[in-house]
């Protein structure tokens, strides 16, 4: 065949094929998109030559690099002339570009969003089996949002979905990947590989939502990443549940209440352990003070809650049951009265 | 009228970072017009500046108004060393100098950079206040408008075609002044484009005035074209048609007015009657009022029932048989008395009115003809009404004709009852020598050139017995210091005066159309090159005999031409290799060379328009392309079944020696057998009568209905029918043979026989329609909505010259491939061009428009409810969709209700077919080549924008390559015209084309230039089916209280 210097084709209209775009966010070739391309469109393109399917891929494709520039900033996507995007289209482009694969994030999480981190992305790309460049793109996400909405106050959900145009679920999710870089949890060591993205991005919300200082006029220069300075220092005085005669209160009214929701057996164990049990989840919480302490949060809470009672053989329901008793109880009891 | 510019420059957005160190910039800008310059304040620390300057002002003559654009550029400053360029904003002042402007443009433009493309964006504001000055020895034409539109302007009437305007200007090209070597790309390419836009305005301010000399006030089908010579400079040529147009009063229905519906004859009376009486028929018809929706349906099929591929059924009952859709929620009442109603009738009604003088003629029985060529489905149907009746006043007559120097018209578009007789195309070359130019800077050495051309054209035209040359267009082609100058038109007889009361009187325009021309001289044919000057000059006719079987045209098919079935793209392509010779011996060559490719051009247009089974080819283009080892014929056409003329005879193979008797035998099937599938594909049926006599041609057709109306019965016979037609032509045609010796295609040997083969284009799939001229014969009204504009470049080495053609088909099948998410479209308006950049490289660049098509009958809407208009070749369509899935649905046709014929059809066409269906939102700035935008009606002309951009890289290989350097370059070029159109408060911009792209590469210094010339009509178009026409008006009501706009704008940006 001869040899084909040029072949552009543009539009007055910029049409995006859905399709050939989440090809080229996986990180495809140009070639290896046409051949999925052609096995979807069967019935149209069975029979075509595999270079005009190749030409109409690659027409995307640079549109696509063209493109990137103002999905990384997508409020310009709006402002700009260049590419007539219908604002369906708009949506729809910055939606899937801001995407991200659990398995991907959950590598990086609680890393730091470092030059450094992202060379090591070829071994995420490996272990995920998610395109290296596709990693690299999510990898950039996370630290775009981080960097634009790091020093801003107010909402955090809310704050990225005005700077990125993003829809709540995921301005949400990239909410909680902020936090939890931004507080540098510890994600990753052996302990914690079980855990799921989703567990985190539970866990992230809730303390997002329940830690952070909520108040405006804040004496401190907080952002909704951070955590609420009062509150932690309230934490401090939780230490007082771990003084013999409060202990002891607690002890017997979560053990009273208790009963009957949980077998014996396991009451009878829990019964042994609660002491420790206690002072770990109270030295978690005063821990949360100092900003190395932080960061094991979740180590701590799986190594010092999860797996003892896991030992226990506690169930998650039993869990939930003991939990919400022990945390309720001490409402009643004197010091925290008022 | 001298006048005052004002400009303010409000702010800026998104700039480039010009001070790495800060990652800002420190931008002002310079507003330049003429010798003024004024600049804002530094603006530190931004990329997004807000200057609120005030309003610069700047006192220019009209002269200096039209030639010179205000120039802004947007500069970094910097402290130690000199500024920093950003990029520049050119604004063309003319479309603010007409006097139904609003004389201000404002929003956001594009900065552009030729090294770096656009560079963010600039909110700018402009006014122009003209004083009026009657000076009568003005230089200056401001107030004439220009449209590239090659028809009359809608919302205007044509009072007078007034003749040809050309004008032609030479300049020094920047890019090859002595200074160029010193100077930066960047200085060199800005000194460009700022000449070529002064040129531009230059040429057309001068066409302008000789517009005014002639008494017009507009030019249209204005036609622009540089020609970068080289060494010998750069020539600005232009041509128009020098009109008077009024705007029309927009007619109660606030539909514009369109000329072609404008009927020349009967009075105002008679066709009102008659509509009201269509009318009538059509609500009897519908009586049984309120359907449900499903019956509507229902009604949409059974149109298709009694239409047939074939022309004219349709009124050859008393009864209109279109079935009309339906509004059936409107009382049935409002159509009888409000004149909003009756336009919306449409394009029916006019075909209707002559009814009454009882005759029945072709023209008028077809829906398809009587509507204009310049709009689309909806609101073609425009001014049926008695509103527009005002009649044409050409001041062409016998007399003005041959006062004319050059009875030449570039439009493209014709008022019904304007063209009398077609006679053919003809045209002119001559190849010149540009480095024989004794004094390059003087025009008038290629106004000589050009001279000599256009008289041959008006000999060739006189030669034909014609008065006027229509479609006229001129073109050149550049290799080195040769140049081939070319010029185009349709020869015609146009309807003068005298004759036109009488036709008027007697019979209506659509009659006389197409009386071909007998009078043929066959010496027409003949090929005169001398040398030195060397010049080359040949005629070709289009005939092959005494009666005319084909004919081709360079028009749009005139709407008063009754055509069968749909048409399509016919295209001929030649490429010869040539010594790769310089100078005189190179021009020799090519002129030596120049018959035989026309020659071989028009055998193959021929032979492939009679494959096809059609007899008229329209939109005709045609290009030389010269190149260092090639030489290059392309030509472009959209062929159709012109009903009044004989069928076409399939191409007969016959051969010398030395070829096989079995393999021309098999050669000859494979022909018939396309023949007859194009036939039944395009939905032609062959009657095969002379149009000699209405009576005779109408009892045919009818005959020919009943005919097909029985083949419902059974399909098979209808195959069999088909097979008799077949045979009869057949038997027809070796009678001809014999009678005129007529061979067309010579086997002498393999190489042949492959040529033919070729000639045998692929098919288009399923949902695709393909066409050059705007309009698709056939498929006027199914045009429902834009769907895409686009560009594509393609440029690819040659190993072989045979290659050459199978180029386009790859790009038509690329088309396919890249559109096949708009389906089922019609591309329409195609332009090719070739080029021959360096040695075996062919660089080829189409444009084109993606039209919507839509089911039919459709909804028009007219305000209130509406009426939905069936149409006969809108059912053609349909059914040749289905057809590949269902035969009989093809060939059935029935003036009864079969309902059990009717479910079918539904059934069918709930099972597959999608059609588009005009959007009810519209965004964005829609671009099109073609005059009107479907769907729309235009309610202003804004004027016209010509750009002309350059745009060079130095580091192509970072960009994505040269595909990625065109990319970002092509979508730039289309953004800066949106823009543009934008801030003149348009919404659309019509008759778009990209006269040049040139595209220089040099792999090893990783550097190239793109040159791009882009024009069109910034136009404000409504739609019909919008709910956004109400802010579309908000923003002009905003534009016309303009000062106070711009502040509050200028406020909204401060609190930014």
């Amino acid at each position: 065949m001869m040899f084909t210097e040029v072949d552009v084709f543009i539009g007055n209209n910029t049409l995006i094929d859905p399709q050939i775009y989440g090809y080229w966010l996986q990180g495809f070739m140009a070639q290896e998109a046409a051949k999925l391309v052609r096995e979807k469109e069967f019935h149209l393109l069975g029979n075509i030559h595999e270079d005009l399917i190749i030409s109409d891929v690659l027409d995307q494709f640079r549109t696509f690099c063209l493109l990137e520039k103002y999905l990384q900033s997508p409020t310009m996507l709006a402002d700009q002339w260049t590419f007539q995007i219908t604002s369906k289209t708009q949506r729809l482009l910055v939606e899937k570009y801001y995407d991200f694969d659990d398995c991907v994030i959950r590598e990086i999480l609680g890393k730091k969003l470092s030059g450094r981190n992202r060379k090591d992305l070829d071994d995420v790309s490996e272990k995920t089996g998610v395109r290296l460049k596709s990693c690299r793109r999510q990898f950039d996400n996370v630290k775009r949002v981080y960097k634009t909405v790091e020093d801003l106050s107010g909402n955090l959900v809310h704050n990225i979905q005005t700077h990125f145009l993003l829809p709540e679920f995921l301005a949400k999710k990239y909410a909680t990947v902020v936090y939890i870089a931004n507080n540098r949890f510890e994600t990753n060591k052996r302990k914690l590989q079980y855990l799921k993205f989703d567990d985190f991005l539970h866990c992230a919300y809730e303390m997002m939502t329940n830690w952070s200082c909520h108040n405006p006029d804040c004496r401190f220069e907080e952002t909704a990443m951070d955590m609420d300075r009062e509150f932690l220092q309230m934490l401090r005085d939780l230490k007082i549940l771990l003084e013999k005669e409060y202990f002891d209160e607690h002890k017997a009214m979560v053990a009273k209440s208790l009963k009957g929701k949980i077998s014996d057996r396991i009451l009878y164990d829990l019964d042994a352990n609660l002491k420790s049990l206690s002072r770990s989840i109270i030295n978690i919480a005063s821990g949360l003070n100092h900003s190395k302490e932080v960061r094991d949060l979740f180590l701590d809470v799986v190594e010092k809650i999860i797996e003892p009672c896991k030992q226990i053989r506690m169930t998650r329901s039993d869990m939930e049951v003991f939990l919400h008793n022990y945390t309720e109880i001490p409402r009643t009891l004197e010091p925290f009265k008022s | 009228m001298p006048g005052k510019v004002k400009v303010r420059v409000l702010a800026g957005r998104n700039l480039p970072v010009m001070d790495k160190s800060s990652d800002t910039s420190d931008a002002f800008v310079e507003v330049k017009l003429g010798n003024t310059t004024y600049k804002t304040e530094v603006f530190r620390h931004s990329l997004n500046p807000y200057w609120n300057s005030e309003w610069f002002r700047f006192e220019a003559d009209d002269e200096e108004l039209q030639d010179e654009p205000l120039q802004i550029r947007i500069m970094d400053y910097d402290t130690y060393s000199a500024n920093d360029a950003i990029g520049k904003v050119y604004i063309d002042l003319n479309p603010l100098l007409h006097k139904d402007s609003m004389h201000i443009m404002f929003g956001w433009f594009p900065i552009y950079d030729t090294m770096h493309g656009i560079r963010g964006e600039v909110h700018l504001a402009v006014k122009v206040d003209l004083f009026s000055d009657s000076n009568r020895y003005r230089q200056s034409s401001c107030g004439v408008r220009f449209f590239y539109s090659p028809g009359i302007p809608t919302g205007y009437t044509c009072q007078a075609i007034l003749g040809f305007v050309e004008e032609l200007v030479v300049n020094d090209d920047p890019e090859y002044q002595w200074i160029d070597k010193i100077r930066t790309p960047r200085a060199s390419n800005e000194a460009r484009q700022t000449l070529f836009s002064k040129l531009s305005g230059e040429v057309k301010r001068k066409i302008g005035l000789k517009a005014l000399d002639l008494g017009g006030n507009s030019v249209i089908g204005y036609r622009q074209c540089f020609d970068l010579e080289g060494e010998s400079g750069i020539v600005v040529r232009g041509i128009g048609t020098a009109v008077t147009l009024v705007k029309s009063e927009s007619s109660s229905s606030r539909r514009h007015h369109n000329y072609g519906s404008t009927p020349t004859g009967t009075g105002i009376q008679g066709s009102k009657l008659d509509e009201y009486e269509y009318l009538f028929i059509l609500l009897i018809r519908f009586m049984p009022a309120s359907f449900p929706i499903q019956t509507t349906n229902s009604n949409e099929d059974q149109t298709s029932n009694f239409t047939i591929p074939t022309a004219s059924k349709g009124n050859l009952s008393s009864s209109p048989p279109e079935s009309v859709t339906t509004p059936l929620t409107a009382p049935a009442g409002v159509y009888l008395t409000s004149p909003i109603g009756a336009p919306s009738i449409g394009p029916k009604m006019l075909t209707t009115s002559p009814k009454s003088t009882g005759m029945h003629r072709r023209g008028s029985s077809d829906p398809d003809l009587s509507t204009t060529p310049n709009c689309g489905s909806n609101h073609s149907s425009g001014s049926g009404s008695a509103g527009n009746k005002s009649a044409f006043k050409f001041m062409i007559s016998p007399e003005g004709i041959h006062l004319l120097e050059y009875p030449f018209i570039t439009m493209k578009q014709f008022p019904v009852g304007l063209i009398q007789h077609i006679g053919g195309v003809v045209c002119s070359r001559s190849v010149k020598l540009l480095d024989q130019i004794n004094n390059p800077d003087d025009p008038e050495t290629r106004d000589t050139w050009w001279m000599e051309l256009r008289k041959e054209i008006r000999s060739h035209c006189r030669s034909l017995g014609c008065n006027a040359v229509l479609g006229y267009s001129e073109n050149t082609n550049i290799c080195d210091e040769v140049v081939i100058l070319s010029a185009i038109g349709t020869a015609v007889t146009l309807t003068t005066e005298k004759e036109k009361r009488e036709v008027d009187q007697n019979t209506p325009p659509s009659k006389s159309t197409v009386k071909t021309e007998q009078s043929m001289k066959k010496d027409c044919n003949t090929c005169d090159s001398h040398y030195a000057p060397v010049n080359c000059t040949l005629c070709h006719i289009p005939y092959t005999g005494k009666v005319p079987d084909i004919l081709f045209m360079t028009i749009e098919p005139p709407a008063e031409m009754p055509i069968t079935g749909i048409g399509c793209l016919i295209q001929a392509r030649v490429c010869r290799y040539k010594r790769d010779s310089k100078g005189e011996q190179c021009a020799k060559e090519i002129s030596d060379s120049l018959p035989f490719l026309e020659y071989e051009i028009h055998r193959q247009l021929l032979s492939k328009l009679k494959v096809k089974g059609m007899n008229g080819l329209f939109g005709l283009t045609m290009q030389i392309s010269v190149g260092d080892n090639l030489l290059i014929a392309l030509a472009t056409g959209t062929g159709a079944y012109i009903s009044a003329m004989p069928p076409p005879h399939p191409p007969q193979v016959s051969s010398g020696k030395g070829v096989q008797t079995s393999k021309l035998n098999e050669i000859q099937k494979l022909i018939f057998e396309s023949v007859s599938k194009n036939r039944e594909h395009y939905g032609l049926i062959h009657s095969s009568v002379q149009p000699s006599n209405d009576q005779t041609y109408e009892k045919t057709l009818y005959s020919s209905c009943n005919k097909d109306m029985n083949s419902n019965d059974s399909i098979n016979q209808t195959k069999l029918n088909l097979i008799e037609d077949e045979e009869s032509s057949e038997l027809d045609k070796s009678e001809e043979m014999i009678n005129k010796g007529q061979v067309l295609l010579e086997v002498d040997d393999t190489e042949d026989a492959d040529i033919i083969s070729l000639m045998i284009d692929s098919d288009i799939p399923e949902g695709y329609e393909v066409c050059n001229t705007e309009i698709m014969p056939g498929l006027r009204h199914l045009y429902v909505c834009n769907l895409q504009t686009f560009a594509q470049v393609y440029r690819a080495k040659l190993n072989t010259s045979k290659q050459f053609g199978h180029q386009f088909d790859w790009i038509l099948q690329s088309l396919f491939v890249k559109l096949r998410r708009l389906v089922p479209c019609c591309l329409t308006d195609l332009k090719f061009t070739v080029d021959l950049p360096e040695t075996d490289l062919v660089q080829l660049t189409v444009m084109g428009s993606v039209v919507g098509l839509g089911s039919l009958p459709h909804t028009l809407t007219t305000g209130k409810g509406g009426v939905t208009l069936p149409s006969q070749v809108g059912s053609t369509f349909r059914k040749r969709t289905l057809s590949s899935s269902d035969q009989s649905d093809d060939l059935v046709f029935s003036m009864d209700e079969d309902p059990k014929f009717e479910s079918v059809v539904t059934e069918l066409n709930s099972k597959e077919i999608f059609y588009h269906n005009p959007p009810t939102e519209h965004s964005g700035i829609e671009l099109t080549p073609l005059s009107f935008v479907p769907d729309g009606h235009i309610h202003y002309y804004l004027g016209n924008l010509d750009f002309f951009f350059i745009r060079e890289s130095t580091s192509i290989r970072e960009s994505g390559g040269l595909n990625g350097f065109m990319h970002s370059f092509l979508s730039e070029v289309f953004a800066i015209v949106r823009a543009h159109v934008a801030a003149l408060g348009g919404n659309a911009m019509t008759a778009l084309h990209l006269t040049q792209c040139v595209l220089l590469y040099n792999p090893h210094k990783n550097q190239s230039q793109c040159l791009i010339n882009i024009a069109g009509d910034a136009v404000m178009v409504h739609y019909h089916n919008s709910k956004q026409n109400m802010a579309i008006n908000k923003i002009h009501s905003e534009i016309n209280a303009n000062e106070g706009i711009i502040n509050e704008e200028a406020e909204n940006l401060s609190h930014l």
